[in-house]
């Protein structure tokens, strides 16, 4: 089972071309032109089939979603929320 | 407090709007006639502000015998698009032509295409029902902004879901049939005329991408391109247009539910993207430019990192077609 940190990674490199090497977790996936708002809403529909958590519209934060390490540990704490 | 708030709108509005009628009229003749060696113009006429200038424009350039308005209702369009558009024709004494484009839009699936996308997020959505796509605002919060479907029952009965990718994209690529098949009558009516195609952008819709690639977006000459939406007003309102619709607000006219430019694409007044804009083109910092708008500094951070993102994911709409080698003889 690869962890989310990996499964997020795979989803980004094959959907949006980027390169895995200089996909850094701290990487800004929209300032860095990976995903505009389409992407966004690719991620999030990755993130509740995947993960099987739900993201409504007041989590759709840079906060929680703009960078890898963000997205771990958005999906990281929901998943903690709802075992 | 008033003149701080409101000093940057008199500075987008302080320009001299005869030299700029005269100059875009000069400028248009020159490059119709002589650069693209046509004899005439051919516009789409929306009743909207901007194609009403862009005609009024065109006239000040050729003359009124010179420019053809085409009036290309749909199934979704609003009845006053039509009235208003034979009424600025009418001012101009343009010849005119009505096109109907809904037969031809039912024939690609445009309609049935739009239901089929709908209905992955709706399914209880069909016949009598009406839709629009919304965006929230974007000064109030830093959260990304998803599009939602806004669709009303044939009882008036009114529904919210948050669109999927496939869906939005699905439901924005068939409404795109509908810029692409007025561009295609456009170009009808100019190949037989020997006219050239007006494209009728303001600057926030030119620099922002709001247009249809291949669609609205494609034109020989888009001669407001230039202006902010409030100067296209201003220029209206100094030509004498109708004061109808010189007062209308911006509509996209595209969905079978009436739906604002600003509830679409832009999520906040014309006026205000304006200034902004403007700002950030003159280099004003978000301080400063939230003292003389009616705009917080945190507002007008986001709204200049909005104007910013926007560029960058529309670049592709102004892509010409990328060629591998340079074709010298032709590309020079």
């Amino acid at each position: 089972m690869n962890s989310v940190e990996q499964q997020i990674r795979c989803f980004i490199c094959e959907n949006f071309f980027a390169d895995d090497a200089t996909l850094t977790g701290e990487v800004s996936l929209t300032r860095s032109g990976i995903i505009d708002s389409t992407g966004v809403m690719e991620i999030i529909l990755f993130l509740e089939t995947k993960f099987g958590i739900s993201v409504p519209d007041q989590d759709a934060v840079p906060e929680n979603l703009d960078s890898l390490n963000n997205l771990v540990r958005y999906v990281t704490a929901a998943q903690r929320k709802a075992s | 407090m008033t003149t701080l708030s409101t000093s940057l709108a008199n500075e987008i509005l302080a320009f001299d709007r005869l030299e700029a009628a005269d100059r875009i009229a000069a400028t248009l003749k020159d490059q119709v006639v002589k650069t693209l060696r046509r004899r005439g113009i051919v516009l789409g006429l929306s009743g909207g502000i901007d194609s009403t200038v862009c005609a009024a424009l065109a006239v000040r350039a050729l003359g009124p015998q010179r420019v053809l308005g085409i009036f290309m209702p749909e199934a979704h369009s609003i009845d006053d698009s039509l009235r208003l558009g034979q009424l600025a024709a009418d001012q101009l004494g343009i010849p005119t032509v009505l096109e109907n484009i809904t037969p031809t839009l039912e024939g690609v699936g445009c309609y049935q295409r739009q239901n089929w996308a709908i209905q992955r997020v709706m399914p209880q959505y069909g016949e009598g029902w009406r839709s629009k796509i919304v965006l929230p605002s974007v000064v109030d919060t830093d959260a990304y902004r998803l599009f939602t479907l806004v669709a009303q029952s044939p009882q008036g009965e009114e529904f919210r879901v948050r669109l999927t990718p496939t869906a939005y994209l699905e439901l924005v690529a068939a409404t795109n049939f509908k810029q692409r098949v007025r561009k295609m009558v456009e170009y009808y009516h100019a190949d037989r005329l020997v006219y050239a195609v007006l494209g009728t952008p303001n600057r926030q819709e030119y620099d922002q991408g709001f247009f249809v690639k291949n669609g609205d977006g494609a034109a020989d000459v888009k001669p407001i391109a230039h202006l902010y939406k409030t100067q296209v007003y201003a220029l209206a309102e100094y030509l004498g247009l109708p004061k109808e619709i010189c007062s209308r607000p911006p509509t996209t006219d595209t969905y079978s539910l009436p739906q604002s430019q600003e509830e679409f694409y832009f999520s906040l007044p014309y006026a205000l993207i304006d200034q902004c804009l403007w700002a950030l083109n003159h280099g004003l910092s978000p301080a400063e430019t939230a003292r003389r708008t009616a705009l917080a500094e945190e507002q007008v951070t986001r709204v200049f990192a909005d104007i910013e993102a926007k560029r960058r994911t529309t670049r592709y709409q102004h892509h010409q077609p990328l060629l591998i080698d340079k074709v010298r003889e032709i590309d020079a």
